[in-house]
């Protein structure tokens, strides 16, 4: 059974059509990646998914429940999370804290446990810090626990981001570009770490990405749009040898000198 | 349990953990102490102006609440409002009892939060300052229009002392002693619930709404719900706080509740120090004491209140807490090359 | 209703517009060019007013130089409280909002410690009544409305037409940018501040004849203002001038027929609502 359904999805802005009919499917445990030129509609894509943006026509679901203008917080509940192209975390809060927020929906808040701060409660949070710490020594960010995160380098921020949205327990992750600005170096951690990630808990992920070289050794299926509408879809060898894919990334190499 | 590579660094936040175990017994010990300062100070006067400084605690500490999840609250004197007048009205005109009619008119304020709020908290945040400016403008008319129940503009006369309090009926508030004890009750109350919410997850969480609001949406949080949930929870414990007041002074009026009140706690937080829980405490405390010397002259004490957020806004923008803080870090710093001697 | 008692209200609520408008004019700009909320506009306003008083009344000059002299003056004042103390904080902008309420109490009090309690009255030159279509109105309110014409008009001229005006519009765009391009940042902000403070102290020099004036009268024209732009939308001045005439015209007509009090409420409640069905205000601008 499918995991994420997009059927005949269309996103227009005035009389700018953003996506146009798309169709599109994430199984389980997938890592399907979604490629196409600047202003091609990726990240009104991702918009659509997790709510931030209702789409004009079309249906989008999850796990078989309609997510059509469930608002964003409902989507993350129902099992999807994202990261941002711009790095997103708290900056004010430290390393820890900012996964910690990830981990609200874990367990049950009482507000009178947490009022009398009652063992209940402490052990609550004893748990919390535990599975908060799970994570974070996964992401290779354990011994940055009390840093603040706006002090992190760049690539570490990106690692956090995607920590962060990690907590959630999301059983499909959406990575906004999340290479982007990174030295090889930190990049092929990054895609070793998205790979783990889809092994180790399951989840499965639509990335987006310019850095074609990753995306041809993470994903085992691509999506491509163009104009917001999708123009190939495969393996990365057959998407490597489609002619209107190549005419898509060389014409608009042409179009832009 | 995953025995991880950061031993120390783990320690730290168990350690915070008890910490915050042990902090119901804070609370109860130094609500103690300052319950017992009437055997020792017998001044009226002194009396009084703690209990002052110790509502207008209350008022202040929930105030930076609501500004701590990212609100430009500019009608705290609104729902104070709402609380004095609601507890007035029920002891005079109803007869009720001033242990019914306090938390009676916490809760009639929390709901009328919950009613402004929910419309107006999902707008701009200068949207929310405005309307709630004008909230409290406006009630302050309607208090002057209904005349016959609001008292009009001359207000509410000879509002009654609480009642006996039930078990203990020696304590019948004819003394300021009486009155002092129930304002640090009702502070120390107030203060331990803001300062659980503050250090629980709840605080961890308010913090993310105030903070990053799009990436909080997009991990589960309902930003509404708990913007809604402080600014109820707040403004209901202020009108509590405001109750008291009308019952401790016997008499309101729509002069009492201006934006003046709001703009003097939004002063005392800010020169406290907003970031930190005890900054609001420690503003509170040192500029009504400050502003004991122009007692009477309103216009000098508000030109010295704003002068002071003026300079602290640019000279010291963390507040006068922060005089801690910087304090602490030249003795560690000064520590630091000592030891560097040493090694 | 009659004929006369409508063109009457509609007159009077232009009037009242036309203050208000002119007084929101000013704050809309630095709204919209420096992204401050500047409360202390208020307490130019109020110092534009008491400007008129000492020099008109007082020294007695004629009040074609104290128009322009009281706008000079505030001006001043303004571009040296920002270069003072709205530069060292520019980019935060919370920061910014709360010392512009301690700068408007702060001056607020000095006005009441200054020029004492009793409000002053000042006197006005343009005696006597225009009759228009059959309704009176003051000469007094005819001038506040046709300098509230001008000085709209003269803006718009400015920001569209000027080389300094469009550097202004550069610089709201993109600050940044704008400095690369030879646009000074500093020099804007001066001048942003001198036209702000100064269209304040216009609306307060204008008003002093028809209002009496006391040193709060700052305070409450901070909060018709921030309704007025609230109303009309963050940032556009077009939205500024359509709300202050609407909410010019609900006063106008709630004082004649509910009484001054209720009108109050009415004009909140009609914000409130507005706002909740739209709420960009007016003509608003999505801001990122």
């Amino acid at each position: 059974m499918a995991h994420l359904v997009l059927d005949n999805v269309s996103k227009n802005f005035g009389g700018l059509a953003a996506v146009s009919d798309l169709n599109m499917e994430i199984n389980d445990r997938e890592i399907v990646g979604l490629i196409g030129p600047n202003g091609a509609g990726k990240t009104t894509t991702f918009n659509l998914i997790t709510g931030e943006l209702k789409p004009s026509s079309g249906e989008i679901s999850f796990e078989s429940k309609k997510l059509n203008g469930m608002r964003p917080h409902r989507v993350a509940k129902a099992g999807i999370s994202r990261t941002y192209q711009l790095t997103t975390l708290f900056p004010g809060y430290t390393v820890m804290e900012n996964v910690l927020v990830g981990f609200h929906l874990e367990t049950k808040f009482s507000f009178v446990e947490a009022l009398l701060n009652l063992r209940s409660n402490r052990r609550k949070e004893r748990r919390l810090f535990d599975r908060a710490m799970e994570v974070l020594d996964f992401m290779g960010l354990s011994k940055l626990v009390d840093e603040q995160a706006e002090n992190l380098p760049h690539g570490l921020q990106r690692k956090l981001g995607v920590a962060i949205s990690l907590a959630c327990g999301p059983r499909l992750l959406l990575l906004d570009e999340p290479l982007t600005g990174m030295n090889p170096t930190e990049a092929a951690d990054m895609i070793n770490t998205i790979r783990q990630i889809n092994e180790r808990y399951g989840t499965a992920i639509l990335i987006v990405e310019h850095n074609l070289k990753a995306v041809m050794a993470l994903c085992r299926r691509i999506v491509v749009i163009n104009f917001g509408m999708k123009i190939a879809q495969g393996s990365p060898e057959e998407i490597q040898n489609d002619e209107q894919v190549i005419e898509a990334y060389i014409g608009r190499q042409i179009d832009a000198s | 349990m995953a025995e991880s590579t950061g031993g120390a660094k783990e320690a730290k936040f168990l350690q915070e953990i008890n910490v915050q175990a042990r902090s119901p017994i804070h609370f109860g010990v130094i609500c103690l102490i300052l319950c017992l300062v009437p055997l020792v100070v017998s001044n009226e006067y002194y009396l009084h102006v703690l209990i002052s400084i110790f509502y207008h605690i209350i008022y202040a500490s929930t105030y930076r609440f609501i500004l701590r999840t990212g609100q430009f609250h500019f009608g705290a004197h609104a729902f104070i409002g709402i609380g004095a007048y609601s507890s007035a009205l029920l002891v005079t005109k109803l007869g009720l009892s001033f242990w019914l009619a306090m938390p009676i008119a916490g809760l009639i304020s929390a709901t009328c939060a919950i009613l402004v709020g929910y419309p107006t908290l999902r707008l701009k945040g200068i949207y929310f300052a405005i309307i709630t400016w004008g909230l409290g403008d406006t009630l302050r008319f309607l208090y002057i229009r209904f005349e016959s129940l609001f008292g009009g503009a001359l207000g509410i006369f000879s509002i009654p002392e609480p009642d006996s309090f039930p078990f203990f009926s020696n304590i019948d508030f004819s003394q300021k002693s009486h009155f002092y004890v129930l304002s640090v009750l009702l502070m120390m109350f107030t203060l331990y619930i803001l300062y659980r919410m503050e250090k629980s997850r709840l605080g961890l969480i308010f913090g993310a709404v105030r903070e990053g609001d799009k990436l909080a949406r997009s991990l589960g949080i309902n930003i509404m719900n708990y913007k809604v949930l402080a600014f109820a929870v707040c403004s209901g414990l202020a009108a509590m706080a405001g109750s008291f007041y009308a019952h401790y002074t016997y008499y309101i009026s729509p002069k009492d509740f201006s934006i003046l009140l709001t703009i003097y706690l939004a002063i005392y937080t800010i020169v406290g120090g907003k970031e930190n829980f005890y900054g609001c405490i420690i503003g509170t405390s040192i500029l009504m004491l400050a502003g004991e010397i122009f007692a009477g002259y309103a216009h000098y004490q508000l030109l010295m209140y704003s002068g002071l957020l003026i300079l602290i806004i640019l000279f010291l923008p963390n507040g006068l807490v922060s005089i801690y803080d910087i304090i602490g870090r030249l003795f560690s710093s000064s520590a630091k090359s000592t030891a560097l001697k040493d090694a | 209703m009659e004929h006369a008692e409508i063109v009457q209200n509609i007159i009077n609520a232009f009037s009242i517009g036309a203050i208000y408008a002119l007084l929101a004019l000013g704050m809309t700009l630095l709204f919209g060019i420096m992204d401050i909320l500047f409360f202390a506009h208020g307490a130019m306003y109020m110092l534009g007013a008491y400007t008129a008083f000492y020099l008109g009344t007082k020294l007695g000059l004629s009040y074609f130089l104290v128009i322009p002299l009281g706008i000079f003056l505030v001006g001043i004042l303004g571009v040296g409280l920002e270069k003072a103390l709205i530069k060292p904080i520019r980019n935060d902008h919370i920061a910014i909002i709360f010392l512009a309420i301690g700068l408007n109490w702060f001056l607020e009090s000095l006005g009441f410690i200054v020029f004492g309690l009793r409000p002053k009255p000042v006197d006005s030159i343009f005696t006597g009544n225009l009759k228009i279509l059959g309704a009176t109105i003051s000469w007094e309110r005819a001038v506040v409305v046709i300098v509230g014409l001008l000085a709209v008009c003269g803006l718009y001229l400015f920001l569209m037409k000027s080389k300094w005006g469009l550097g202004m519009r550069a610089f709201a765009e993109d600050a940044e940018a704008a400095e690369l391009q030879g646009i000074s940042n500093d020099s804007i902000c001066s001048l942003g501040f001198f036209i702000g403070c100064g269209l304040a102290a216009l609306a307060g020099i204008l008003v002093a004849p028809v209002f009496i004036i006391t040193p709060t009268m700052g305070s409450h024209a901070v909060l018709i203002s921030l309704l007025v732009i609230g109303l009309g939308g963050l940032g556009s001045i077009p939205g500024a001038l359509i709300s202050a005439f609407i909410i010019g015209a609900i006063e106008a007509l709630g004082t004649a027929y509910f009484g001054a009090d209720v009108t109050w409420g009415l004009i909140f409640i009609f914000v409130v609502i507005f706002l909740a069905v739209r709420p960009t205000g007016i003509l608003g601008v999505e801001r990122e």
